[in-house]
């Protein structure tokens, strides 16, 4: 990057530094999806609102694409920045910027971690509901930008729901609001339409976020299964019931096998599938539901239960749920994760199609995922360095999400489109539906400079005929790809 | 007028003579008492684009109608080209009970979805003030909402999927039919509450909850606003499974009067507290939050009301009728009716404000409010509904306004004489945002030839 803007963006965030060496840009040249990659031409740090706003016009004036990042751990490619654009790293801003508990609010910076809120108000007695699996680290900014979801959105619901205001910096620097902390703002609901917008409409520098109290018991419950097929049919039982449990997630055995190796949990290894299903909320009538619950699966062939009987064992439960993606990696140097939904009562076929695909492709496939969103999670085991079996993954990958969208489902529950699975987005979307999105794109980022290349593809499929940023970034990606298939490391 | 006259023609040829309304026919389609010079009812999506084909040919101002039930939100219009009525696009296209979902089309009938909903154990959580005409793709166009908010939310917590024709015909769609999702820009959120400015909503897949295994309605009368600012808190805070808080003051229950029963008077507050789940598990929470109630320090000891189930139920569509806002042609409002969005803390304070601002008019102006949610309705009656003082009542809503201000609410002024909806904004003032929404509406309808005028802004 020119020397010249490089000082001037230093000059924006001093003390702050700004990164622009090849190896201080390598940390920054992919996310949590590591198949593309493409290195920024800076890094830079701002630390408040008035230092966006300056650096997005600084891009605005001199045409160079930016992309906001949180903590890096997206899974779809959104924090890439293509065309050698600027990173506006967000991190330094992760403060909470008021507390009221009242009327269960929180204004919050978009760096803050999205843990780090519970723990904050968790002894007034408070959370923040949506919980991705990798809370430990990731952003609010982030949770808002790929409106994030987690275990517990069954019951509680994804980002979108949690979020009341933004604060928002627009491509070309102009500062604007929606929302608020109070409800039902008259207009159009910007606040709704932004968040999931994977940081192409501009970049967030205050969330005002609810807070829900915390439930008042709970119960963790894990079912144990002869097969997939039997556990899946126990979660459309368990819902059809009428029970909407705070979380009801599914794990199949090669899952199980690698969760055990690494934690120790006392899971029975000859378990086809494991349910860990967590009622929450008021202690009334929990006994009851259990009972239902224990009583369904039962009846769905369940060989046995194991009730958590205190906060340890809860935890110990949970922690084999939450670090299962990390203990996958054990059974393989590199996976891949996929993100697809479907319909819940198709669970079934789509499990014994998963299958299918894991034999046709000769690779090993594990399941840990929200069954009770339908919100699948396969994770497809290959080693990076047999060049073959990368090919294979990345056919598998499509055959999996042709799978879903066959099924009546979607290509993301959580993970977003990004760079990764847009050019999937025409099995799901007409033209006109994508045109739709892009002409909204432009309302927001008429010039493309704001995350460019991502969710939408454009070449050759708009009927805008605008030129897009598409075309230039292609042979970037395919670089990327290349490179990540010659062996640069995919993170497990 | 020939113009108009050619539409005609092209239309009927599109839908046939029993579609289309012209001449005297049209009177009942008025909107603020704005006529329209024709009315059409396509039977299905295809005749809706063509409908709108025609009417971009013709530069024709479109005004999407479903029952017709809340016509009357909005900034009233100048002139009315053409009322799309989506009424008959009635079916249920997709319903999968063990998924929680289901897809209709956009002229369902909202109590007609509920009983068959309901027929399985179902419902969709939405419980806002509707006619037996009224329709899903109104309730998603003007995002109405009602007391059962507080634990399940609004539309935007709901509405999974849509198709939509735009206005130059095209039909697209968004979202899916999967309960989580981000396939996409979430383009639902933007069609809730559009007011059919942004193009005609034709298809809506639903996420659906059990219902509940049962309900126990409590009332509370609090002396004095001041104890509210208590009284509320601790129901919120309590571990309830808590589905309705409903606020209503005096003049409120003194409108619901006949529901109400033997709810006596002397009580200036009434909480209405909804809580759900079995019977043996309600009752239960019923009696803690009477005890909790009970012990809280309050300047006069709260009041306990209690109803036979079905008086429960009665109280509820008590509510509902007295905040839903009528559009029935030629029907003169008696009262203002303006939705206030406040924090939850500011309610008791803004109770008070409201019984101020009443006594200055000499008439008590009716209260009621989801208090939970800070969502606020007030009444301003009218002296003489046949001949309104326009000027008077402007000065009450600009007092009221200033109130809102004061806390850092808005308002929307959901019913009113034309005569005081044309001398103020109906959706409040504009904020930063309103750059990005003109743009926004721009770029779905270039023309400003839908809905034209009548929402925030004048968009």
């Amino acid at each position: 990057m020119d020397t010249h803007l490089l000082q001037e963006l230093a000059a924006i965030v001093a003390p702050m530094p700004v990164l622009s060496t090849p190896e201080d840009l390598l940390v920054y040249e992919c996310d949590g999806h590591t198949l593309d990659k493409a290195p920024p031409s800076a890094v830079v740090f701002p630390t408040t609102t008035e230092q966006v706003v300056a650096i997005v016009k600084l891009a605005h004036q001199h045409t160079i694409p930016f992309v906001a990042r949180g903590a890096g751990t997206g899974l779809s490619g959104g924090a890439l920045a293509l065309d050698g654009g600027i990173i506006i790293e967000m991190c330094r801003m992760n403060k909470i910027l008021s507390l009221d508990y009242v009327n269960q609010r929180a204004v919050v910076q978009p760096g803050l971690v999205n843990l780090h809120l519970s723990l904050a108000v968790s002894d007034a007695g408070y959370y923040y509901a949506p919980d991705p699996s990798s809370q430990g680290s990731c952003t609010i900014g982030g949770n808002v930008a790929e409106n994030s979801g987690g275990p517990h959105t069954l019951k509680y619901g994804v980002t979108t729901n949690h979020v009341l205001g933004l604060e928002v910096v627009l491509p070309d620097g102009t500062l604007v609001h929606f929302g608020g902390a109070t409800l039902d703002t008259p207009g159009y609901d910007l606040t709704g339409l932004f968040v999931g917008s994977e940081g192409t409409f501009g970049i967030v520098t205050e969330v005002t976020v609810r807070l829900l109290r915390k439930p008042q018991a709970w119960k963790t419950v894990l079912a144990f299964f002869p097969s997939a097929e039997a556990a899946s049919n126990a979660v459309s039982g368990i819902i059809g019931a009428g029970i909407i449990p705070g979380a009801l997630e599914m794990m199949d055995n090669l899952a199980i096998q690698a969760v055990e190796a690494a934690i120790q949990a006392g899971l029975p290894l000859d378990a086809g599938a494991l349910l860990l299903i967590e009622l929450d909320g008021i202690a009334d009538g929990m006994e009851e539901d259990a009972t239902r619950i224990a009583d369904i699966c039962r009846q769905h062939g369940c060989q046995g239960v194991r009730i958590a009987q205190d906060e340890a064992e809860r935890a110990l439960l949970w922690k084999g749920r939450k670090e299962a993606f990390g203990a996958v990696g054990r059974l393989s140097p590199n996976y891949y994760t996929h993100d697809g939904v479907i319909p819940r009562t198709r669970l079934p076929e789509a499990l014994r199609r998963l299958r299918e695909i894991s034999a046709t492709h000769h690779l090993r496939i594990a399941n840990v995922f929200h069954a009770g969103d339908g919100n699948l999670h396969p994770l497809v085991l290959y080693d990076e360095r047999d060049t073959a079996e990368v090919t294979r993954v990345l056919q598998a990958g499509e055959a999996i999400l042709r799978t879903c969208v066959d099924l009546g489902g979607v290509l993301s529950g959580e993970h977003g489109i990004g760079l990764e699975k847009k050019n999937c987005m025409p099995w799901l979307f007409s033209d006109d539906d994508l045109a739709v999105m892009h002409h909204l794109r432009q309302v927001f980022n008429p010039h493309e400079l704001c995350n460019p290349g991502k969710i939408i593809p454009l070449r050759g499929r708009c009927r805008c005929g605008a030129v897009t940023t598409d075309d230039a970034v292609t042979p970037a990606v395919q670089e990327a790809v290349a490179a990540a298939l010659e062996g640069a490391h995919v993170r497990a | 007028m020939s113009a108009l006259e050619g539409l005609a023609t092209a239309l009927e040829s599109v839908v046939g003579n029993d579609a289309l309304r012209t001449g005297a026919e049209v009177q009942d389609y008025a909107i603020d008492g704005v006529a329209p010079s024709l009315v059409v009812l396509p039977a299905d999506e295809a005749q809706i684009g063509e409908v709108l084909r025609l009417a971009a040919a013709y530069k024709a101002t479109v005004f999407p109608r479903g029952g017709g039930s809340h016509m009357s939100l909005g900034q009233p219009p100048t002139h009315v080209d053409l009322v799309l009525s989506v009424q008959r696009l009635q079916r249920q296209l997709a319903y999968e009970p063990a998924d929680l979902t289901t897809t209709v089309q956009a002229g369902v009938c909202f109590t007609e979805l509920q009983r068959v909903l309901r027929a399985n154990g179902q419902f969709l959580a939405l419980d806002p003030p509707v006619a037996a005409t009224t329709t899903v793709g109104g309730i998603v166009a003007t995002n109405l909402s009602g007391p059962r908010r507080l634990l399940y939310g609004t539309a935007r917590d709901m509405l999974l999927g849509t198709a939509v024709i735009s206005v130059d015909g095209t039909r697209t769609k968004a979202g899916g039919r999967v309960v989580k999702n981000v396939t996409g820009y979430d383009l639902n959120k933007l069609y809730i509450g559009s007011l059919g400015t942004l193009a005609i909503l034709v298809e809506l897949t639903w996420k659906l909850h059990p219902l509940p295994p049962g309900e126990l309605t409590l009332g509370f009368g609090c002396a004095q606003a001041a104890d509210l600012a208590t009284v509320l808190p601790t129901v919120l805070q309590l571990p309830l499974r808590l589905s309705s808080l409903a606020l209503l003051n005096a003049a409120a229950c003194q409108a619901m009067a006949a529901q109400l029963g033997s709810t006596p008077e002397e009580a200036p507050y009434l909480l209405l507290v909804r809580l759900e789940g079995t019977p043996a598990v309600t009752q239960n929470q019923g009696q803690r939050l009477t005890e909790a109630l009970r012990r809280a320090a309050l300047g006069h000891p709260v009041t306990v009301y209690t109803w036979s189930t079905p008086e429960q139920a009665q109280l509820w569509e008590a509510l509902a009728g007295l905040l839903y806002c009528e559009a029935s042609v030629g029907l003169t409002p008696a009262r203002l009716l303006v939705k206030v969005s406040l924090l939850m803390s500011d309610v008791p304070a803004f109770c008070q404000d409201v019984e101020t601002l009443g006594a200055r008019t000499g008439m008590a102006w009716p209260l009621a409010a989801h208090a939970g949610n800070g969502i606020v309705y007030v009444h301003i009656p009218i002296r003489q509904p046949e001949a309104p003082d326009v000027e008077q009542l402007l000065a009450s809503l600009q007092a009221l306004d200033q109130c809102v201000a004061r806390y850092q609410g808005h308002r929307v002024l959901e019913q009113a004489p034309v005569a005081v909806k044309q001398h103020c904004q109906v959706w409040g003032p504009c904020r930063d945002d309103f750059t990005l929404m003109r743009a926004i509406k721009t770029s779905f309808d270039p023309q400003h030839r839908l809905n034209p005028g009548r929402f925030v802004g004048g968009l």
